[in-house]
């Protein structure tokens, strides 16, 4: 390994108002070394990363890219120079395709003046996916077509144009599945062995622990170390993240599968497109039921009907207590049932409302004085349940917009506490989310199942559903393809081995 | 960022506030942007006319009165030069105006409102839409009024300014007498089916006025002549869409050759140019009209009426009015303007080189119009040859 | 790391922020400007009675508004309705002579137009904009048939009655109150803000979509009504041209008041109320002023403009901190 760091940064600091983002960070990242990154939300790692891509500029500090000053103007300007990136969120364009999308801002090649060779671009493109390896794609085809994960790895083909000398992946692997990861680790291992460094930003622990060479850990915007890959390990990198030892148990401690007799929620030969077919369940009292799978099997839409989300081709959802078919989301409500959708912030979240406003949502009833709604019992209302869920934010009327992915999802959840939810259907309840709220999450279902009330996870998360669920239904194609009992010899293998 | 608005938000205030205060200082009756017409004070008059508007030997009386106008556009050509009209008359005589834009019944009444909040002593309307509405509103603050460019038509109308102290008077063309040069000339032609583009509905206002107009003289020279002349009439997207009428007429009726617009030709001609059918097509309009040179050149406008206001004659029913010296005093005085009737290029050259856009009389001349006698032979001789032989200055 | 919402931090404190007060200020600021120029003239009771009396009209019609525009919809057939809704009554008075009958066929008619737009956008999944669109169409043409003559005339009886200032200020006081209650106080202003912001989240959380548009749409309908029959007692005329353009200046009067025409969260009732006020307050002063009515214009586009750059928030660009 070079003794010359490729990518040096000097007492790095930025602020967003009032909140120190980066505090004097330094850090070099060396030729040939995958570099992990991790921290909770508020660490300051998807700034530095975007700092470093160009996104936007640091307030103070220097930036030294293969020894040279190195200040980019913009992300194109990053990726010319050699740093590409690949964000969080969705970062392709609808309606164009496939090598439109590769080639995005980088057009000019391909012809002058507005009129772009077509044909040339979309060779240029098939050579890119080639290079990465991404196969069954067609680059003159619609991006429409292609499903979310289908899309991330076009924009690491997108990244991969001029294999950069640094590449940046933030938190890209949630997106992905199996397939995808394992060309994502594929790539980053090239690059080391082409003496190429790639800053890699996870939640994964062990997807870090496996690919990294060195992890940086950071936390509240200070570095607080970089651990050698014979020094990482599980509890240690927690409690760095952290700051403190994480009292208890993660997920739950104890094995005792059992649950109430009672039925509350019954699902019967439910069909929802080519997604779900003639599907069954029941859902009891006390009980958390886990929905397992792969992206397409069907899972999802289960959590969208079982809510009335959505209405089923056949079949129909009954609540046992009260015998009143689930055929939309009010009713839902009003059988005392709560809903976490997957998509945070397009379905579960209003984001330019105020925390307020999205807890009080479904419970305006109860702040009612008089027959009209108090003022003065939404904030309490209000205030009640963000304390509760220790949101951090800076008043229960800031924007939901401005809070981060996991407090966000506290929002989502104090709406849905606030109206003493006795079933609670969570999708991908903690997707994107650092490992402090990922505890207090766990250990708030742990206690709704002693209270007696019912959750159905479903989730793309193996450990998590073993982890957390009294049965897990594992689904395939939209039928069940097995179902387990909790128990402490459970392994993710077993449950994969159903779901594919 | 936060500070960048801060003093953006400052920066806007201050102009906002430093323009408001200007222009609320600036004296009224000033145009800053003079519009199409440029209003020159005398023209080419006949020969005893001396170069400045007041001349030496002229002493201006003193006007301590104000006076306001509402017109309907800004934009449109008519509204716009009877407002440049009143406001060269007025600065002639050192009498302050008001313009204010007002259109439709309610757009009458707010301006009048308005104007009667800021204490003016007189108004000029130019529609009567509201009347109902707005007399009462005069009577209240014993504002009188004249009517240009139109005339309280209906019966009830009629009857409510007759029995108003406040109306002052009215001068207007005849809409029916235009209509019947129009239609007389489209019937010496031969026509035998004839394109009408009117509002939808007999509308109360002077294009309902003319609309029908037209169908009675076409009813009526058909059970003189046992002739059967058809009207046709189009359809379109509003009661207004003038546009819209000629474009369903040329589209259904390929043969029909001739039209009569109760408006401007220049809303009817686009859609025959559209259509590729100017000359084919004779159009003969009720309203000046800005495409007339094009039109004309080309054979599709065949007659137009221009110059519907006698602006100097409504002023002077105010302002003799307000100077003590009322020029009628056993009811208001109503005037009927002679219709500009332009049907061929001269006609329209004349026009353009003796009437549009000039300020026709100077200061001398309108002191000199005193008595109601001398201000309808003033009125009648505001024909075409006149303007160009100067003749429309000799009133004895 | 809990909230602190004791010791609150200071630039995340609670929204009072500059741009909702700044269409306040700028009416306050008017107000000042005029009175100064024109010597107090413009605040001389007469003058102030004037303004209540033009603004009247859109304030109410606003105030209704303000309820389809916060859950996101715009209705550009406002001004055919009304005019639907004064011609009817003017048939209506003029046939039985009665004001609560005139009264109820007003409001009815604005229900009528205001229900199908509603359930045509809703159960047929149309944008709103082109349902409402498609009914002020209808009216139009509807109108042509009721107003032969072209022009009717409302009885003196009724019309002078009603057309009177104490009457207008109670209405005008009662309404507001009202549309406050619901909008701030009710399940009904704080849903429609909800669907404004984020309709199938407001869906996921339970509401019922559909029905609170069409209470939103109810409560524009019954302000309109009301607006349209005071507004044919004081123009005594109903004709095809009544009203026209009525949504436009809703539309124009709700930004102007500093809230978004997108609706959602933001929304608020005093908008209405402030834009309109300014519009007719600005009218008013600059004739009071003599300006020049090509500077009035000028001065207009200039106000509309720092409305829009001042209020209305940009996107934001980059990344937010996580």
């Amino acid at each position: 390994m070079n003794k010359e760091p490729l990518l040096e940064i000097q007492q790095m600091s930025k602020s967003f108002g009032p909140t120190k983002a980066l505090q004097n960070v330094d850090m070099r990242i060396y030729r040939g070394q995958v570099r992990g990154l991790i921290g909770e939300n508020g660490s300051g790692k998807s700034t530095i990363s975007s700092i470093i891509a160009g996104m936007q500029p640091a307030d103070s500090g220097k930036m030294l890219f293969k020894g040279e000053p190195y200040t980019p103007a913009s992300m194109l300007d990053a990726a010319g120079q050699g740093i590409a990136m690949i964000v969080q969120e969705a970062g392709t364009i609808a309606n164009i395709t496939v090598a439109e999308n590769i080639f995005l801002g980088k057009e000019s090649r391909f012809g002058r003046c507005g009129f772009i060779n077509k044909k040339r671009m979309e060779q240029a493109a098939q050579e890119v996916l080639d290079k990465v390896g991404i196969t069954g794609v067609d680059p003159a085809g619609s991006i429409n077509r292609l499903n979310f994960e289908e899309r991330k790895l076009i924009e690491i083909a997108r990244a991969m144009i001029e294999t950069p000398e640094i590449l940046i992946v933030d938190e890209t692997t949630t997106a992905l599945s199996l397939k995808g990861r394992e060309l994502l680790y594929g790539l980053m291992k090239r690059l080391r062995d082409e003496d190429r460094s790639v800053l890699f930003i996870s939640h994964d622990l062990d997807e870090l622990m496996e690919t990294c060479d060195v992890l940086t850990v950071l936390r509240d915007g200070i570095l607080i170390d970089n651990l050698e890959r014979e020094d990482m390990e599980h509890e240690r990198i927690k409690e760095l993240m952290v700051g403190r030892k994480i009292e208890g148990d993660y997920y739950r401690s104890d094995f005792d599968g059992s649950f109430g007799e009672k039925v509350v929620l019954r699902v019967e030969q439910v069909t929802v497109g080519r997604e779900l077919e003639n599907f069954d369940l029941e859902l009891h009292e006390g009980e958390i039921l886990g929905i397992g799978g792969l992206s397409g099997s069907g899972m999802h839409e289960l959590g969208r009907v079982a809510f009335g989300v959505e209405k089923p081709i056949t079949g129909q959802v009954v609540v046992e207590g009260s015998g009143d078919r689930i055929d939309d989301s009010h009713t839902a409500v009003r059988n005392s049932m709560g809903y976490v959708s997957k998509n945070r912030d397009l379905e579960a979240l209003i984001l330019q409302a105020s925390i307020r406003d999205n807890i009080l949502l479904p419970s305006y009833h109860q702040v009612k004085q008089g027959g009209l709604i108090s003022k003065r019992k939404l904030r309490q209302f209000a205030q009640e349940q963000v304390d509760h869920m220790a949101v951090k934010c800076a008043s229960i009327h800031q924007e939901v917009q401005f809070l981060s992915g996991g407090n966000k999802q506290k929002v989502v959840f104090a709406k849905w506490f606030g109206t003493n939810a006795d079933i609670l259907i969570l999708d991908c309840p903690t997707r994107g989310i650092d490992i402090g709220v990922k505890t207090t999450m766990y250990r708030l279902m742990a206690q709704l199942k002693k209270q007696g009330k019912s959750i159905l996870m479903i989730s793309e998360e193996l450990t998590e559903l073993i982890g957390m669920c009294d049965r897990i239904m594992i689904l395939k194609d939209g039928h069940l393809a097995r179902e387990f009992q909790r128990s402490p010899d459970l392994s993710e293998s077993d449950l994969i081995r159903e779901m594919i | 960022m936060k500070k960048h608005l801060r003093i953006l938000a400052m920066l806007l205030a201050a102009v906002l506030c430093l323009g408001m205060l200007a222009a609320c200082n600036n004296s009224t009756g000033e145009t800053s942007n003079p519009p199409a017409n440029e209003s020159q004070p005398a023209g080419d008059e006949n020969t005893d006319a001396p170069e400045a508007s007041d001349g030496p030997g002229v002493t201006i009386p003193e006007a301590n009165f104000k006076l306001g106008c509402v017109v309907y556009s800004l934009t449109d050509a008519v509204p716009v030069n009877i407002k440049n009209m009143l406001e060269a008359y007025c600065e002639m005589l050192n009498v302050e105006l008001m313009v204010v834009q007002g259109n439709g019944a309610e757009g009458n009444l707010q301006a009048i409102e308005n104007l009667i909040a800021a204490d003016v002593d007189g108004i000029f309307l130019h529609s009567a839409e509201g009347l109902d509405a707005f007399l009462p509103v005069l009577e209240e603050a014993e504002v009188p009024f004249v009517f240009g460019s139109t005339k309280a038509m209906t019966d009830s109308a009629k009857e409510l300014v007759s029995n108003s102290k406040m109306f002052l008077g009215q001068v207007s063309f005849d809409d029916v007498e235009v209509m019947r040069l129009l239609t007389d000339a489209v019937l010496e032609a031969g026509a035998t089916e004839i394109g009408l583009i009117a509002p939808t509905n007999v509308t109360p206002n002077y294009l309902g006025i003319r609309k029908q107009a037209v169908m009675d003289i076409v009813e009526k020279y058909n059970a003189d002549n046992n002739a059967s002349v058809v009207l046709r009439e189009g359809t379109g997207t509003s009661y207004f869409d003038f546009a819209g009428f000629t474009s369903s007429l040329l589209a259904n009726y390929p043969s029909l050759e001739y039209y009569i617009t109760v408006t401007t030709g220049d809303s009817a001609y686009q859609p025959i140019l559209l259509a590729e059918r100017e000359g084919k097509v004779k159009l003969y309009a009720a309203n000046r009209t800005d495409t007339a040179e094009a039109a004309m050149a080309d054979g599709t406008l065949q007659a137009y009426v221009a110059g519907t206001e006698h602006i100097a004659a409504e002023f002077l029913i105010m302002y003799n009015h307000m100077m003590g010296n009322p020029l009628s005093t056993d009811g208001y005085i109503d005037l009927t303007s002679p219709a500009l009737y332009i049907d061929s290029a001269d006609k329209y050259n004349d026009f353009n080189t003796y009437y549009n856009g000039k300020v026709l009389y100077d200061a001398e001349f309108l002191l000199g119009i005193d008595s109601l006698d001398k201000l309808e032979a003033m009125v009648n001789a505001a024909t075409l040859e006149n303007f160009v032989s100067g003749e429309y200055l000799n009133i004895d | 790391m809990n909230t602190q919402t004791a010791g609150r931090p200071a630039g995340a404190a609670r929204k009072i922020d500059l741009r909702s007060i700044l269409p306040v200020v700028g009416l306050a600021a008017i107000i000042v400007v005029f009175s100064v120029a024109t010597g107090g003239s413009f605040l001389n009771p007469s003058n102030l009675a004037t303004i209540l009396n033009q603004s009247f009209t859109l304030i109410l019609a606003a105030l209704g508004a303000s309820f389809i525009y916060a859950h996101g919809s715009l209705d550009v057939s406002l001004g055919s309705v009304c005019m639907m809704s004064c011609i009817c009554c003017v048939h209506v008075a003029r046939a039985t002579g009665s004001a609560v009958l005139t009264i109820l066929t007003a409001i009815g008619v604005c229900l009528i137009c205001g229900v199908i737009v509603a359930v045509i956008s809703c159960k047929l999944n149309v944008m709103a904009f082109v349902a409402s669109l498609c009914v002020s169409f209808v009216c139009q043409g509807l109108a042509g048939e009721l107003v032969a003559t072209g022009e009717i005339i409302m009885p003196d009886t009724i019309a002078t009655t009603f057309n009177q200032p104490w009457i207008k200020v109670i209405v005008l006081i009662v309404t507001v109150a009202v549309c406050y209650i619901l909008f701030e106080h009710t399940k009904i202003g704080h849903y429609n803000k909800a669907i404004g912001g984020n309709a199938e989240a407001a869906r996921q959380s339970g509401i019922q979509v559909d029905r609170y548009k069409l209470i939103a749409y109810i409560i524009c309908s019954i302000t309109l009504g009301i607006s349209s029959f005071f507004l044919i007692c004081r123009v005594s005329a109903a004709a095809t041209t009544t009203g026209s353009g009525l949504h436009m200046d809703v539309m124009l009067a709700v930004i102007l008041g500093g809230m978004s025409i997108r609706g959602g969260p933001k929304s608020n009732i005093h908008a209405p109320i402030i834009g309109s006020l300014i519009t007719y307050i600005l009218t008013n002063g600059f004739t009071l002023c003599g300006v020049s009515v090509y500077w009035v214009q000028f001065l207009k586009g200039i106000i509309f403009l720092a409305v829009i750059i001042l209020v209305f928030e940009r996107k934001h660009r980059g990344a937010l901190p996580s």
